[in-house]
């Protein structure tokens, strides 16, 4: 994957994380076992820069942690959003949508003509 | 922070510590690649492999586990900080909770904090002004009083003449430079509303002495200082902003000053104070007229070298005054003449300090008192609350937490005590400078001092937090259990003998404050009760200074003093009208030493008598009683053979045994005539009711201005009548108007005031010490009272099964009053023990008072166990008006 690409995934790293989170409390590794899912492996090189996004969101108080026990019968850390963290992505997901929109229709373009409305 | 869910990370009471952190994250960053390297194994991976990718996947351990931690840490440290605010926010509320539960306590604990903030700061305010606030002058260690000591005036530290001040500066080394001065009260006026005011004639050297520049314009120079010179003068602060409403334009205008006019050249900072002088002029002393070596009247100042210390100061001093006298052998009596130097605020603040310091000392024990009574309060409190800790520490509060809600407690009470006392201390400040004019040095500033608040409401607030305590850490280290069970009968023993400790110790302390209150008022009762000599009832005063410029000779001046006196004898309801120079008890006294017909030597042996000017009938109008021979007479003119009345005390120093009247006596000094004694006077006090009456004669003013060619041109009138003196004010203000409108009556006051200023500071220290005193007794009989009730609600049980099983109500009470008693009686010996010791601080103050009085001793013990006997019989009565069935069914 190249370096522009994980410029761009870390930009929207916060927004993936508050997505898995939106169906409940899951520890870091699950969050990446989803993103990993969900995007198709994008994160494959550098997975661990999941983590320092975890803290810094916990910290911006938009998750909060727990030690808990997982199936496995393993210590994990556990993070679930918190009411501003749900407001957060409501807010940062549609304007995403129209970002991406908008960047995606704009590389597709062929003309360097201004379309005359 | 209320989307904290409860049971979170400080359900565990796992500490934000550094080493924590760390430990999270790495465990955070383990599970992750276990869980990836077992996927990978179950994908098939071999074990090394699997780990390898795990870890290639992953990216950088370390820039992630360093990257998280530095996150984590900042958290943990905003997390700290809020949690002590919100912690600190809850112990305030629960603070303000509690104390809203105890009205009775909270009143009580507040109450006498506020009493012992206030009183503190008020006294500790005014004695820092007195004692320790540095003189506002540059390198203020420096300045020295010089002054001399002359054989018989019974002045230790005395006035320089101007030939001694002059010879100051040429023969010794000590000074950089040396001023003079004197205080003496004039007339501003001009603009047909004269003023008197007080007034300072200085050297112009004192402005280098004292190295004070003018806040705006400046001081007089030396070419300024010599007669004949333009006359100037430089205004005080207050007086510019008075008179001249702070109008800046005053400095290069003329005004009227004892009716000549002065340019005003500068206005002095306010902070400069100078004996309460609100005028400064030059002396300007004519070289060819000096004033005579035997006129002592300049205060001198000097500013010590850097180099000479106090002691190479005062031998240089004692090197000068004997060469005035090896120099000057006729104007020095004998061996007595000494100079020496002593720091200029001793010398300007000494008198008020030993009243200051039994002050301080009472108030000292008055604040001791309070914080000992609020301590005691908030041991009772605290037991009272076991309980409530108990419950608080079952529900998981450590027991860190449970110090702190107490310690906020303490503190939020000592901080609503200063709240009350600050405000009390500056109403007290104020009111006592106000009923007691004349108490503090003229010049000294009092304020409510920021640093002696802080130090005041410190220890109060130190107290209040041990007080706070001891209890606490009981409390939380008490077996939960035990406290929740028995918290509401039980308690430790200790706790109860500690507050017995406590309460004790307030008695001792109101015992040794209410001995000095005791003993300072009896002093002034006996001060009061000292027989002045003249009658002081029934007498108005006025004093009257005429200007030089217009009362050049002494004819003028008695000419006035003639008219003046007509037209006060015809007011109604006046019966003798008479001018002295010197008032008795206001501090105008002067020594004129004489030689005794028949004996040359007299002049060195006997004591300088005091020397009285007045007119005519200055003995009726003082009411002063004539024992022997007569009073001055319409026959004793300024022409006629000079005559005396003489008091008992000279009568008796100079003639012995012998009958003085028709005796003959001369002022020292070039061609001066025999005067005749012609009559005995009562004895007088002249300085103050606490001074024994000292030799004097009078003369009358005419004979003296003959004699001595000079006439008194400050006089006061005195104004005999038969009702209340103070109806003639207004009648008698008018009369001297008429006769010149331009001059300005300073006090008019009845001569009964005169009496009470005199022993304005006697009174001020004994109605303080007496407020103290009352208040230390209240304080204490308060808490003999609340440790007895609460006791008594301890002992319910105890007292209730004694009832039952037929003990009578008086036993029962007197076991009560007994215990309080016991308290009671240890305090007030510890008490007494330590004001014997201790009363010396007192000395001062006494008259006639012994400091280990034996009556003041007893009726303090006597009052204290009374109050004492009161305050536990409530409680005992209580005790035995219960129901015993009901209280042991209760339990």
């Amino acid at each position: 994957m190249a370096d522009a690409e994980i410029d761009l995934l870390r930009s929207s790293l916060d927004l993936l994380i508050l997505k898995a989170l939106s169906w409940g409390p899951k520890h870091g590794y699950a969050v990446a076992e989803w993103i990993e899912y969900a995007t198709g492996d994008a994160l494959s090189v550098g997975e661990g820069t999941l983590y320092p996004a975890l803290h810094r969101l916990e910290r911006k108080g938009w998750v909060e942690s727990e030690w808990g026990i997982t199936d496995s019968n393993r210590r994990a850390k556990y993070y679930r959003h918190t009411a501003a963290g749900r407001a957060r992505y409501r807010a940062e997901a549609p304007a995403w949508h129209r970002y991406a929109e908008a960047i995606a229709g704009a590389l597709r373009a062929t003309s360097p003509e201004i379309a005359s409305a | 922070m209320s989307d904290r869910p409860s049971g979170w990370r400080r359900a565990f009471h796992l500490p934000f510590a550094a080493r924590r952190v760390e430990v999270d994250v790495d465990e955070e960053i383990a599970f992750h690649l276990v869980m990836r390297e077992e996927r990978l194994r179950a994908r098939g991976l071999a074990p090394e492999d699997a780990r390898e990718s795990a870890r290639r996947r992953f990216g950088d351990v370390e820039d992630v586990r360093r990257e998280c931690v530095e996150i984590d840490r900042q958290r943990a440290r905003r997390r700290r900080a809020t949690d002590f605010l919100e912690d600190l926010m809850q112990d305030v509320v629960l603070a303000f909770r509690g104390l809203r539960r105890a009205p009775g306590f909270a009143a009580a604990a507040l109450l006498t904090l506020a009493l012992g903030i206030g009183s503190a700061t008020a006294i500790f305010s005014v004695a820092y002004g007195v004692l320790l606030r540095p003189l506002p002058f540059p390198d203020p260690d420096r300045l020295t009083e010089v002054s001399i000591n002359l054989a018989g005036t019974g002045d230790e530290y005395g006035s320089l003449s101007w030939p001694e001040y002059v010879d100051l500066p040429r023969w010794t080394r000590s000074f950089t430079a040396v001023a003079a001065w004197t205080l003496r009260d004039r007339t501003v006026g001009g603009d047909g509303h004269p003023e008197r005011i007080t007034a300072a004639s200085t050297s112009a050297s004192l402005w280098d002495v004292l190295r004070v520049r003018a806040a705006m314009g400046r001081t007089y120079t030396a070419e300024e200082d010599v007669a004949g010179a333009p006359l100037v003068v430089v205004l005080s602060d207050a007086l510019w902003r008075r008179r001249f409403g702070a109008d800046p334009s005053v400095v290069g205008r003329p005004i009227q000053v004892d009716g000549l006019p002065r340019t005003v050249v500068g206005v002095l900072p306010p902070e400069v104070r100078l004996g309460g002088a609100e005028a400064f002029t030059p002396m300007g002393i004519d070289p060819a007229r000096p004033p005579g070596r035997g006129r002592h009247f300049l205060r001198v100042l000097g500013r010590l070298r850097p180099d000479v210390s106090w002691a190479q100061a005062r031998e240089d001093l004692a090197a000068f005054a004997t060469r005035s006298l090896r120099e000057n052998p006729t104007n020095y009596i004998g061996p007595g003449f000494t100079a020496t130097a002593r720091p200029l605020r001793e010398a300007w603040y000494g008198a008020a300090r030993p009243t200051m310091i039994a002050l301080l000392a009472t108030v000292g024990l008055l604040l001791l008192l309070a914080a000992v009574n609020v301590a005691n309060l908030l041991l009772v409190r605290a037991e009272a609350r076991q309980r409530e800790m108990g419950v608080r520490a079952a529900l998981g509060a450590g027991r860190g937490r449970l110090v702190r809600q107490l310690l906020t407690e303490s503190l939020i009470l000592s901080l609503l005590g200063a709240l009350v006392g600050v405000p009390l201390a500056a109403l007290c400040v104020r009111s006592l400078l106000a009923i007691n004019p004349g108490v503090m040095p003229p010049g000294a500033e009092v304020a409510i001092d920021a640093g002696v608040v802080v130090a005041v409401v410190a220890v109060v607030a130190i107290a209040a937090l041990v007080a706070g305590v001891a209890p606490a850490l009981r409390a939380g280290s008490a077996d939960v259990r035990t406290a929740i069970t028995a918290g509401g009968a039980g308690g430790g023993r200790s706790g109860g003998r500690l507050r017995s400790v406590l309460v004790a110790t307030e008695v001792a302390l109101a015992a040794a404050m209410l001995v000095g209150a005791g003993l300072v008022g009896r002093s002034f009762q006996k001060l009061l009760a000292v027989d002045p000599g003249f009658a002081a009832e029934g007498a108005l005063v006025m004093d009257v200074s005429l200007p030089n410029a217009r009362y050049d000779t002494s004819t003028k001046v008695i000419a006035f003093h003639d008219q003046a006196i007509e037209r006060l004898r015809a007011l109604p309801g006046v019966r003798a009208a008479a001018a002295t120079a010197s008032l008795p008890l206001s501090g105008g006294t002067s020594q004129w030493s004489v030689e005794v017909e028949g004996r040359p030597n007299s002049k060195k042996d006997l004591e300088t008598p005091f020397i009285v000017n007045g007119t005519r009938d200055v003995f009726r109008a003082l009411g002063i009683a004539i024992v022997q021979g007569r009073a001055f007479s319409p026959e004793d003119q300024e022409g006629s053979a000079p005559v005396t009345v003489v008091s008992q005390a000279l009568a008796r120093k100079f003639w012995p045994g012998q009958d003085p009247l028709g005796r003959r006596f001369r002022l020292t000094g070039p061609d001066m005539p025999w005067i005749t004694v012609v009559g005995v006077a009562r004895d007088v006090r002249p300085e103050a009711l606490s001074e024994p009456p000292k030799p004097t004669y009078y003369l009358l003013i005419p004979q003296f201005a003959r004699m001595a060619g000079d006439a008194d041109q400050g006089v006061t009138f005195v104004l005999r009548t038969a009702g209340d003196p103070t109806a003639l004010t207004g009648a008698a203000r008018a009369a001297i108007a008429e006769l010149d409108p331009e001059l300005a009556l300073n006090k008019v006051q009845t001569l009964e005031s005169v009496v009470a200023s005199s022993v304005a500071r006697p009174r001020f220290a004994a109605s303080v010490l007496g407020a103290f005193g009352l208040s230390a007794l209240v304080l204490a009989v308060v808490g003999v009272y609340g440790v007895l009730s609460y006791a008594m609600t301890r002992r319910r049980h105890e007292l209730a099964v004694r009832m039952a099983l037929g003990a009578r109500p008086g036993h029962v009470s007197r076991l009560v009053v007994g215990s309080g008693m016991r308290l009671a009686a240890a305090g007030v010996a510890v008490g007494l023990v330590a004001a014997i010791a201790g009363s010396r601080v007192l000395t001062a103050l006494l008259y006639e008072v012994s400091p280990t009085d034996p009556a003041t001793l007893v009726a303090v013990g006597v009052t204290l166990l009374g109050a004492a006997a009161a305050a536990s019989w409530l409680p005992a009565w209580r005790a035995t008006t219960v129901n015993p069935a009901e209280v042991l069914r209760g339990e």
